[in-house]
């Protein structure tokens, strides 16, 4: 039996860094690149929190184009792998074109012993033209690891552009 | 974690846990404070942990915080009992720089510079997202995966001449295109000929310097000539093989025992499967990184034929060298007097082999590789040369630019662009940029003096000074 991990009910606060305010993530200095740092009460939220982390290193925004949805379904050896593989469909998505995502619903995250999987819908915009201003080449699997503390979870990592 | 002296400019990390061998940095001792609070120390650490790595685990003086291999890595990798990381060649597999020389004085054609700077603009697209002026079909990239800047010399683009100054003669035979996935097809069907964004760039130069008058006669330097430097790579197509090359690497790492110091150190033996895979896929992705450089390069030479209304031999327009600064390479090194094969990663590092080498264009077997390090927009590049000495203590690596000391949020706090913009023309620099925060963000102040980084590799005998250059054009991606 999966493991569910929406994340409800585990603490009441998420612990957001500084500067993350209510969008629950914050773009931090790294020399050459942007670190993005993300926290939430539970892994739906902070999967959800370190996407919209990462449209805002893109700068991308929902241009002329026709409404449309994504639907993904990653599978990885654990929850960090995991994270890492959403987070580069989600650059892969957006760099080539084919969604500006205004909303992102991950509808099952679990781990189980076979790994972590999820299965999520991104809706929004397939733009007719240029719609980021930031090119991000990958997400580097470099310091990403799902951190729990007292007050929930968070998480780094650094977008390549 | 700190760095013990060896001498003015070699600082050794001493083996420790699990390390294999230990950290050699080539640095001034004026940059070590720098380096060890950027995270320098540690991801030398994590690569000297790496099965099969030998000797040390090296950075260059332009090294700084990277992920996985820190940015200014080498590593060298035994091939029976070595590995292979995507981490230790980077997202943007080949990312390379090429140098143009042109017959012309650069102070006879200085009113020329903004015209020179708007065609060269308007005709190799730059910035976040652009498709260039190749529309490929899907059979036809195969042929760019297997032949490189060969293929785009066959369709016109340049002439075989350049084929010579480029590393590899243009093509990287390794390349397995049925490595490279559907994804990684699609993404490069349509950006051959551009810049890209971030640190790219194309930049008008005149050599203000000659260090070395022989090697720079043999490059066809001389001073007050007008050049070319530009910087681009494999573009989407070489991220997406990354990423798809991380992710196998990833789970080969578990399959062959591998413990990792870092995820980002996915790597597979070289000796296997995966091994073998990524290597096709990454040498695919780096004829198409030189494919796009040699596409690029017809562009401009066009756009200065125009703009003197010249032809190409009347222009004396010809690639100086073409190298990669991300990658690895089997090359064969003298290890404890015997010659081995290996596998030599450079992970923002460049090539820097030595008068006579078989890997030395003819033309320049007396002088040595030509190495190609830019500095910023505001400041002096370099041309070097390779040597003996870098053979021996570097596996004939040097570094490849100035190394960022600044992260882009604080260049963006500090410099106003429309102000760059204005001090760099009253210094005499045009710019075009395809986005206004991307130039603040590689604001002059962003880098290292690249004058230092040149002089300790030179103190460190990795290279020879051979010329200096400073910008008079500047188009930033």
């Amino acid at each position: 039996m999966p493991k569910a991990l929406n994340g409800t009910g585990r603490v009441k606060r998420p612990a957001p860094f500084k500067g993350a305010g209510k969008a629950g993530f914050a773009l931090a200095p790294h020399t050459a690149d942007i670190i993005v740092k993300a926290s939430a009460s539970g892994y739906r939220p902070l999967f959800r929190r370190a996407a919209r982390g990462l449209l805002a290193v893109f700068g991308a925004k929902a241009a002329a184009g026709k409404t449309c949805e994504v639907r993904l379904n990653l599978q990885s050896p654990d929850l960090d792998a995991l994270l890492g593989a959403w987070l580069n469909e989600t650059a892969y998505l957006v760099s080539s074109g084919k969604i500006i995502p205004s909303k992102i619903n991950i509808e099952e995250l679990c781990l189980n012993r076979d790994g972590a999987k999820l299965m999520a819908s991104l809706r929004g915009i397939k733009p007719s033209g240029l719609s980021f201003r930031r090119e991000v080449k990958g997400v580097p699997l470099h310091g990403l690891a799902i951190k729990r503390g007292k007050n929930g979870l968070s998480v780094w990592f650094i977008a390549d552009i | 974690m700190k760095f013990a002296g060896r001498d003015g400019c070699r600082w050794e990390l001493p083996r420790e846990g699990a390390m294999r061998v230990p950290g050699l940095l080539f640095a001034d001792a004026s940059m070590l404070p720098r380096l060890e609070a950027d995270k320098v120390a540690q991801q030398m650490r994590n690569v000297a942990c790496l099965p099969g790595i030998v000797n040390f685990s090296l950075a260059m003086p332009d090294a700084h915080w990277g992920y996985g291999f820190p940015i200014g890595g080498v590593a060298a990798f035994g091939m029976r009992d070595g590995v292979i990381s995507p981490g230790g060649v980077g997202y943007d597999i080949a990312c390379g720089v090429r140098l143009l020389r042109t017959g012309l004085e650069a102070a006879a054609v200085a009113r020329s510079v903004p015209a020179f700077l708007d065609a060269i603009f308007s005709s190799v697209p730059a910035g976040v997202g652009e498709s260039g002026p190749v529309k490929l079909e899907r059979r036809e990239i195969k042929k760019v995966f297997e032949r490189g800047a060969r293929w785009a010399v066959e369709r016109g683009y340049g002439s075989s001449a350049d084929l010579e100054a480029i590393e590899d003669s243009g093509e990287c035979r390794e390349a397995d295109p049925d490595a490279v996935s559907s994804r990684a097809v699609e993404r490069g069907l349509n950006q051959l000929g551009t810049l890209g964004s971030g640190n790219h760039f194309i930049e008008l130069q005149a050599v203000d310097e000659v260090y070395d008058e022989r090697a720079a006669a043999d490059f066809g330097l001389f001073k007050g000539q007008l050049a070319v430097l530009f910087h681009t790579g494999s573009r989407g197509c070489g991220y997406q093989i990354c990423d798809d090359y991380l992710r196998l690497l990833g789970q080969a790492s578990v399959k062959y025992g591998i413990t990792l110091p870092d995820r980002q150190l996915a790597c597979a033996p070289l000796d296997s499967e995966e091994g073998r895979r990524y290597a096709g896929a990454m040498f695919a992705a780096a004829n198409y990184a030189k494919a796009n450089r040699q596409v690029i390069s017809a562009a401009v030479e066009k756009a200065l034929c125009r703009i003197t209304g010249r032809g190409p031999a009347d222009l004396g327009f010809a690639v100086v060298y073409d190298i990669a600064h991300n990658m690895a390479k089997f090359e064969e090194h003298s290890v404890n007097g015997k010659k081995h094969m290996l596998c030599v990663h450079r992970k923002g590092a460049t090539r820097a082999f030595p008068p006579g080498h078989p890997e030395v264009p003819r033309a320049y077997a007396a002088s040595g590789q030509p190495v190609l390090v830019p500095g910023s927009m505001g400041s002096c590049s370099y041309v070097l040369a390779g040597t003996q000495r870098a053979m021996e203590i570097s596996f004939g690596s040097v570094c490849h630019g100035a190394g960022r000391v600044m992260s882009r949020t604080e260049a963006l706090r500090r410099v106003n662009a429309s102000e760059l913009r204005r001090e760099l023309s009253a210094s005499g620099v045009e710019v075009r940029a395809a986005s206004t925060r991307g130039l603040a963000e590689e604001a002059p102040c962003a880098y290292k003096d690249v004058s230092m980084v040149a002089d300790i590799c030179a103190a460190a005998g990795l290279a020879r000074k051979v010329a200096r250059m400073k910008p008079i054009g500047v188009i930033k991606g």
